[in-house]
């Protein structure tokens, strides 16, 4: 095996020598006209190339989907999808050229008959449990999803112990008054 | 030059604050009139600092002063002067001491208009402002210098301010907004401390204790819905809110906020909920330092985060002795403020204020577990998280539709004990208005659940509201008075002022369920003279262009519009590229009616001439903004001193009524 | 003193505090890969001169691979260290490049002035960078002789990084692939 310590000596010397390269980079992207690229038209691959996701995601589990059934899962699915380069904001959201991406990802899976729970596994598989907007509801991140019912209930606990304590209070404190003015008019 | 100046200012502001605070508590301690007079010079001295270091930055700013590193930093020669101005408050340094500006103003304010009647409370009042001055003035002279000089050699021109800041005059007031909302949270802060010092709770608090709070609250109010409008004039996703963390970080206090408002009724009716209402500001302040640390410290990814900086853990000291401050004082002294007793139940209008309390806090803490989980997941599980928009739409709805209802029955329930036949009336009397607004509902096509429901709670909400704010006026005419029924209404301002509020809530509520609902969009890829079409418009790309303007390049399309074969108008949806940023930053065009909005945003231009266009028709949108408007109208109405009030400002008047034992509607 | 509003102010307050100071461990930037370990999505691609390359068929060799644009700075940064890569390695480490949301017309400008360190990889309609979970150029894995993703760079690769791996990539015993 090839010893390769002075790597990065000689690549700092190049990095160096290459500095220039920033501007002369800026001044082609300039040139040459809009730099606002267009991706690709939704569905339109050629034959053979890209990824196989079948073999990424096993068979379809669902029917192929077109029409107007296709647009509303995949608008289901990408309201789901957090957009990985914007924050907080989901695919369907998104005008970012990888969200539109993702979209089209997702509108070719589902047409080709995944579910919409395939779908979504397949972005998480591959981005990490950070592109869901919704955590799934197991282990710690059942904080998430059992804490607003938690709050409400101890509150509404509190709410209760309270309306109970005041009656009591209250008719206590009428009692002692009624008192008060019996013994004030007695005297 | 500059900086020294500037500097300077910053470092008298942090003296008169360091000395200000302790002198003030030892006069508030020993109820020295002398201790209280200087105090407040103090305070005026530090509120002088601020605006004299704010003046310098913006002379520095305008001149073009490069030698000064935040001018550096965010200022450029090709900039126009108004985004010159604004750009005070577009980066971390120069936002804090827009902050220290405000503070000195509140500051200012409450040492000048507090004088009168509140003699008790002041000194320590003032002392607790100026100790969050301090350390305020503590981080301008420290970590977020924003007077450093430029170390050399310094440069003829600078980048300018970030772009998405540049592109709608919106920022130029979503910011101040939302400080003077936050900052202004601090008064009915010091004020509570004060009260706690005091170990008493009367009349002449609570008072202008709710005049404090209630300004700043509409501020947030204003700042939170310019935020959401800016997000949709500018972002270009046809959304307003997107459940970002620093915008919930904006949403917690004001959430408490609203609940100490309606907590402080209660008080002010029954004499009872005084420990609460002041727990319930203490919240309240502590989350505007939380939503502060949130926005400068880059502790969670947001759209909003300035970028990471030392600031952050000096913040995280400060929310820390906060937290640790509010903690100990209110275990200390909270039995010194004893409620009268009172005879509560379920249905009744306390019960109604208390299941309100109980629904805010609760979304206030759902939304604060949902924020800061994800640093939860990765500090425990290692692993990055998103709580994001799906999660706290089906937390949050339910409990909105919860005080949405509550807003109709609270008002309609007679106060106290009073007999449940009473109160099953009241409530039986507007559920025609309920049928109504399902009705309407239905008519519309409405049919999933949530907006069913949504709008049949509107309309017994609206009904109720309608009756109780006119309520004087009825009563008026009933007796055959002289007053015309402006006049009844004006007889309490705030009363006519809450009903008002409740009036844009409904409204926006609706707005906002209707138009998340109903949205539909359309995308395509077109070239000169092609159509999309959606939802009965038709809109025909016409041809784009390319302008050229001092700071930025724009690409503007021409997009036809019409609808029923009549024309709509032209619109231009652009993308603007700034110098030095190569994403481009698109500025949508929208086409607003009262009923919907056209929304259209270009998504690329291609060499070949053609665009790509996405195009939103959303209903109701402009009503959220609207609503708004109407809450902040009510708001102001509600500042209006009522006539008991005005009777009182009167010398030698008596007392203000003390807490009725029994209760009786007003 | 109240106990009990004291227990529970630091009940609240605590854990909020030290969740918050626990966020200044973390760069809220940065996402771990989920694929560290997993098998490398396979592709077909053609490359600016229409010749297919098919991940497939490098297996046995390890293969580095960079997904960029010419409109992201860290792209221009790491240039020449993978220029040096590539050249060091030639033959025993693959070197490809997937172009991520970028015109061809302009990749091949950007090459012809600066030179290439491997074919420029076709990405149509942005799916090979949807499998590999890629947030933003660049973004480099490094895929051991089994076709397994043993390490993944985000933003500029450096030297000492990619010294590692290559040498952890090449020790692995070229036997062993089945």
């Amino acid at each position: 095996m090839r010893r390769a310590t002075d790597i990065p000596a000689a690549a700092f010397l190049l990095f160096l020598a290459a500095l220039p390269l920033p501007t002369a980079a800026r001044a082609q992207s300039q040139d040459a006209g809009p730099d606002v690229d267009l991706p690709a038209a939704e569905g339109e691959y050629r034959p053979g190339l890209g990824v196989e996701a079948s073999r990424e995601l096993g068979d379809p589990q669902g029917e192929p989907l077109s029409g107007e059934e296709l647009d509303r899962a995949v608008s289901l699915v990408a309201a789901d999808i957090r957009c990985p380069k914007c924050q907080a904001l989901s695919i369907a959201d998104s005008g970012a050229s990888s969200a539109q991406a993702m979209r089209a990802e997702a509108r070719s899976l589902l047409a080709s008959g995944y579910t919409r729970d395939q779908v979504v596994r397949y972005f998480e598989q591959r981005y990490g449990e950070f592109v869901l907007l919704e955590p799934r509801a197991r282990g710690l991140n059942l904080i998430v999803w059992t804490a607003p019912a938690a709050i409400v209930l101890v509150g509404g606990l509190l709410v209760a112990r309270r309306l109970r304590q005041r009656r009591r209070g209250g008719e206590e404190a009428l009692a002692a008054y009624l008192e008060q003015v019996e013994q004030e008019t007695a005297t | 030059m500059t900086s020294a100046l500037g500097q300077g200012f910053v470092l008298l502001g942090l003296i008169a604050a360091s000395f200000g605070a302790p002198f003030g508590y030892i006069a508030g301690a020993r109820r020295s009139a002398a201790g209280l007079r200087w105090t407040r010079r103090l305070a005026l001295v530090f509120a002088a600092a601020m605006a004299g270091a704010c003046g310098v930055m913006w002379y520095a700013l305008l001149s073009h002063d490069f030698s000064v590193s935040y001018v550096a930093q965010v200022g450029s020669l090709a900039t126009p002067l108004h985004i010159t101005i604004f750009s005070l408050w577009s980066s971390l340094e120069g936002s804090i001491l827009f902050w220290g500006l405000i503070l000195g103003l509140y500051i200012s304010a409450a040492a000048i208009f507090q004088r009168r009647g509140h003699d008790d409370y002041l000194a320590y009042t003032l002392a607790t402002l100026l100790g969050i001055g301090a350390f305020f003035t503590f981080l301008i002279a420290s970590v977020a210098d924003p007077f450093a000089p430029t170390p050399p050699p310094v440069p003829v021109d600078g980048p300018g301010p970030n772009p998405l800041l540049q592109n709608h005059l919106l920022m130029a007031i979503h910011p101040p907004m939302l400080y003077l909302g936050y900052v202004g949270m601090s008064v009915p802060f010091a004020m509570a401390v004060a009260a706690l010092l005091r170990g008493q709770l009367g009349a002449t608090w609570l008072r202008p204790m709710r005049r404090w709070l209630l300004v700043p609250t509409s501020f947030l109010t204003a700042g939170i819905m310019l935020g959401g409008w800016w997000s949709y004039e500018v972002l270009g996703w046809g959304g307003y809110w997107a459940w970002d963390p620093v915008e919930n970080a904006s949403f917690l206090p004001w959430l408490t906020g609203i609940a100490a408002l309606h907590s402080g009724v209660v008080q002010q009716r029954r004499g009872t909920l005084k420990a609460w209402t002041v727990i319930l500001i203490m919240i309240t302040f502590l989350l505007t330092i939380l939503g502060t640390f949130l926005t400068r410290s880059g502790v969670v990814n947001s759209v909003h985060s300035f970028t990471q900086s030392p600031i952050g853990p000096v913040f995280l000291g400060f929310l820390a002795l906060c937290a640790a401050a509010v903690v100990v004082l209110l275990s200390l002294r909270i039995d010194t403020l004893v409620s009268e007793p009172s005879n509560e139940r379920l249905i009744s209008r306390e019960g109604a204020f208390l299941l309100n309390n109980l629904l805010f806090v609760s979304l206030m803490f759902t939304v604060l577990v949902g924020t800061i989980y994800p640093i939860v997941a990765e500090s425990l599980r290692g692993v990055k998280v998103s709580v994001g928009e799906p999660y706290f739409n089906r937390m949050a709805v339910p409990l909105f539709a919860g005080l949405l209802l509550l807003m109709g029955v609270g008002p309609a329930l007679p106060w106290g004990g009073s007999d449940p036949k009473l109160a099953r009336r009241a409530l039986l009397r507007p559920l025609p208005a309920a049928g109504v607004g399902l009705a309407l509902a239905l008519l519309f096509g409405a049919r999933s659940a949530p907006v069913l429901i949504v709008s049949a709670f509107a309309g017994f909400a609206l009904w109720v509201t309608a009756d109780q704010g006119l309520r004087p006026v009825r009563a008026r005419r009933r007796r055959e008075g002289g007053k015309g029924p402006l006049a009844a209404l004006l007889v309490a301002p705030d009363r006519l002022g809450a009903y008002v509020v409740h009036l844009g809530v409904v409204v926006t509520f609706v707005a906002i369920a209707v138009s998340s609902t109903f949205q539909r969009e359309a995308e395509a890829t077109l070239r000169a003279g092609e159509t999309l079409r959606l939802g009965g418009y038709e809109m025909t790309f016409r041809g784009a262009e390319l302008v050229q303007e001092p700071h930025l390049e724009r690409h503007q399309a021409e997009v036809e519009v019409s609808s029923n074969g009549r024309s709509r108008g032209v619109l231009y949806p652009s993308l603007n590229i700034y110098p030095n940023q190569r994403e481009p930053i698109g500025t949508p065009a929208v086409r607003t009616t009262a009923g919907h909005d056209l929304y259209l945003t270009l998504m690329n231009v291609s060499g070949d001439g053609s665009i790509g266009l996405r195009a939103i028709r959303t209903p109701l949108v402009a009503w959220i903004w609207i609503g708004v408007v109407i809450m902040v109208v009510g708001t102001a109405l509600c500042l209006i001193p009522t006539a008991a009030e005005r009777r009182a400002a009167a010398p030698d008047a008596v007392p203000e009524l003390a807490p009725s034992p029994a209760g009786g509607g007003r | 003193m109240n106990r009990r509003v004291l227990l529970i102010g630091l009940g609240i307050c605590l854990p909020v505090l030290l969740v918050l100071g626990f966020g200044f461990r973390h760069d809220p930037q940065v996402v771990e890969s989920p694929l560290i370990g997993q098998p490398a999505p396979s592709f077909r691609l053609a490359d600016l001169d229409g010749n297919v390359v098919d991940l497939e068929e490098l297996r046995g060799t390890p293969v580095v691979i960079n997904f960029w644009a010419t409109y992201c700075v860290p792209c221009w940064v790491e240039h020449p260290l993978l220029m040096e890569g590539a050249r060091r390695w030639q033959g025993e480490i693959h070197f490809l490049g997937v172009i991520f949301q970028d015109e061809p017309s302009l990749i091949a400008q950007f090459n012809a002035e600066n030179g290439t360190w491997g074919p420029s990889l076709i990405d149509e309609g942005g799916r090979v960078a949807i499998a590999y979970g890629v947030y933003g150029p660049p973004e480099t894995f490094f895929i051991d002789r089994d076709g397994t993703i043993v390490d993944k760079a985000i933003g500029a690769v450096s030297p000492e990084q990619l010294l590692d791996v290559a040498t952890r990539l090449l020790s692995q015993p070229a036997e062993a692939t089945g």
